[in-house]
């Protein structure tokens, strides 16, 4: 069920696809009436398995019932011309799943990413929902601190409702689930407090505690074996941060926390876990009040369209633009992030350019980028402000993209 | 204007519960909606004054947008998510949270001794959190109308920033504000005055102006903010 891009359903305008599990689909789309991206996901109704149409319903209806600033906000849910479809927030940091790298995370960025979806978490046990698949991948970032927990497609009502897992198909992600969710027992809220311990061991070590050469592999390695502790492989992690992971990695959850409070609070006592100091917005000089004018008129949005593969960066609606590439760690994310769009091949830096928007209009900067910034063929110098027009050719580095003012 | 009738449907979606509130811009309606298993949402709606010129109507109409989007493009624990914007029947509607709660002003009328210092630098620190928020967007926000009564408390304990009618971006190569906003006992002086209702209104606010908080207030809280930085605060963009 491709295809949906340039279409519109339920009012929203379908732009491109950015992502599919299962048999649904996932597109951003443009809600006009509020000028914001948000999320659609989409699922055929035609070809689609029962019991995940009912998922599907399901899933909307739990988490729209939801709100935590760490839970994705569902806006919209409909059926109509033969797809049923969840409109969600649009969360532009991509997933914590892409921002892994292999390497360890020192503990008080982990706690930053952890304790929030922990509360979340907690939050979501207390209103009856358990979340079953709770992995990096279902993780998005608002911004490199603020992690929002996302598709909650294998929620489970606790009030006493018949799981819809037909007996014998396990479902949830091999690595991340617990013990007794992949042996197919009846799951409980404790089986959420496992699947954050892994994603809290992946993140400190780089590995998750149990992987295998298949998936049959990876699960029965965690039924019958005791993780590796996780200081073996960082050994900043102290021995009392250790202690609480392996008691939520529990293999028998009787020796779990009981709840998920539990142990959020004490991963919230360790030392280091209040996380990196937020950076105060810059109001202290003239100079950057000035440089922040007011944006351009909303609705006529400025976009990039990348040559080749003809792909629309919509721009966001703010006086300064920055261009480059995100770097791995997500720490440093420019509001025009290249690195999907072939970036790192055609030699983008990460800081590459900037758009201001002036009186006179749009105007292109470079930032001292490696291979340089061009338009219509000419290079940018270092300190000029080039005018940009619709139709103009802006080339960072080797890749080439068409500008467009309205 | 005619109020909306209980069990009124909006757009097929939105099933109107009662009114809730609203002043001199339109009603706020509780209502609940239907496509998302009957979730409670805040309606609101603005009213048109037939009788003011097409001009003025257009523009009233264009405020109302303006805020439906500004919101919309903001994301904090101490926001409203905004869900929907539509017309229906001549009528402009934003469709958002329901806040439960009550406002502060009305918290206040019921403890007329005063609160406890600990839950009054609690939503210090939310609300410096929120508006530090709003003043780090590019271009900044302005709420400009900062009060109790628009202001909410939930039965949790959380602060929610109501009303953005007056909200504006911020526009350093404006003078003066064009119209004199605000409401007498929070507005700072210059706000009434020459210069351009800036930034520093805020800092006015939080350590001068308000009876209901304390001296001190924005150092507390500052100390209070970057001990505990992980809170689950949202910053956005």
């Amino acid at each position: 069920m491709g295809g949906w891009s340039g279409q519109k359903i339920g009012g929203y305008e379908i732009a491109e696809e950015i992502g599919r599990g299962g048999m649904a689909v996932v597109y951003r789309a443009y809600q006009r009436p509020l000028d914001r991206w948000v999320v659609v996901k989409m699922l055929d109704l035609i070809g689609a398995d029962k019991n995940f149409i009912m998922r599907f319903r399901q899933e909307a209806r739990a988490i729209a019932a939801l709100r935590h600033p760490n839970i994705l906000t569902v806006y919209d849910y409909g059926e109509e011309q033969g797809v049923a479809y969840i409109v969600m927030e649009y969360a532009p940091g991509g997933t914590l799943k892409d921002k892994l790298t292999g390497q360890p995370m020192d503990w008080p960025d982990a706690a930053t990413l952890v304790i929030p979806v922990g509360r979340a978490l907690a939050y979501a046990h207390s209103e009856g929902i358990i979340h079953r698949d709770v992995k990096p991948a279902n993780i998005l970032l608002a911004k490199p601190d603020w992690p929002l927990l996302a598709d909650f497609g294998l929620v489970k009502l606790l009030s006493g409702q018949r799981g819809i897992t037909r007996p014998g198909v396990s479902i949830g992600t091999p690595a991340y689930i617990s013990p007794e969710q992949a042996v197919g027992e009846e799951v409980d809220h404790r089986t959420d407090i496992y699947s954050l311990a892994v994603v809290l061991y992946e993140l400190l070590t780089g590995q998750v505690p149990f992987a295998g050469d298949s998936p049959i592999e990876t699960m029965l390695r965690r039924i019958h074996e005791e993780p590796l502790p996780p200081s073996r492989l960082n050994p900043h992690i102290s021995p009392q941060l250790e202690r609480v992971i392996l008691r939520a990695l529990a293999r028998d959850r009787q020796a779990r926390y009981p709840t998920m409070e539990a142990f959020v609070n004490d991963l919230a006592r360790l030392p280091g876990a209040t996380g990196r100091a937020v950076t105060p917005p810059e109001f202290t000089s003239t100079v950057v009040m000035t440089r922040r004018l007011e944006g351009p008129p909303a609705g006529a949005g400025p976009r990039l369209v990348v040559m080749g593969t003809g792909v629309t960066i919509t721009l966001p609606l703010r006086a300064e633009i920055t261009i480059g590439r995100a770097d791995p760690q997500g720490r440093e994310v420019p509001d025009v992030d290249l690195e999907p769009h072939g970036g790192r091949m055609a030699g983008v830096s990460r800081r590459h350019a900037r758009l201001l928007y002036g009186p006179a209009g749009w105007v292109l900067e470079d930032l001292h980028s490696t291979n340089g910034t061009f338009v219509n063929g000419e290079p940018v110098l270092p300190g000029q402000l080039v005018a940009l027009k619709s139709g103009d050719q802006v080339r960072f580095g080797q890749l080439l993209l068409s500008f467009f003012e309205k | 204007m005619t109020l909306l009738e209980e069990g009124t449907v909006l757009q097929g979606r939105y099933r109107v519960v009662r009114r809730v509130g609203g002043g001199g811009m339109g009603w706020v309606y509780l209502a609940h909606d239907t496509r998302l298993a009957d979730k409670p949402c805040a309606v609101k709606e603005l009213r048109q004054d037939p009788h003011l010129p097409p001009a003025e109507q257009e523009q009233a109409a264009a405020q109302f947008h303006r805020e439906a989007a500004m919101l919309a493009h903001l994301s904090h624990a101490n926001l409203p998510n905004v869900y929907d914007y539509f017309q229906e029947y001549e009528r402009f509607y934003l469709v958002m949270d329901f806040v439960e709660g009550e406002t502060l002003e009305q918290r206040l009328h019921r403890s007329p001794q005063g609160l406890p210092p600990e839950t009054v630098v609690d939503w210090g620190v939310q609300l410096c959190d929120v508006l530090t928020y709003l003043h780090s967007q590019n271009p900044p926000v302005i709420f400009r109308d900062l009060k109790p009564a628009n202001i909410m408390v939930t039965p949790q304990g959380q602060l929610k920033l109501i009303d953005f009618g007056v909200a504006r971006l911020f526009d350093p190569s404006k003078g003066t504000d064009t119209l004199k906003m605000g409401t007498a006992g929070y507005a700072p002086p210059e706000q009434y005055a020459e210069r351009h209702s800036s930034l520093f209104r805020r800092r006015h606010h939080l350590r001068r102006h308000q009876p209901w908080l304390p001296e001190g207030l924005g150092k507390l809280a500052a100390g209070r903010s970057s001990q505990c930085p992980a809170r689950t605060g949202r910053h956005r963009v």
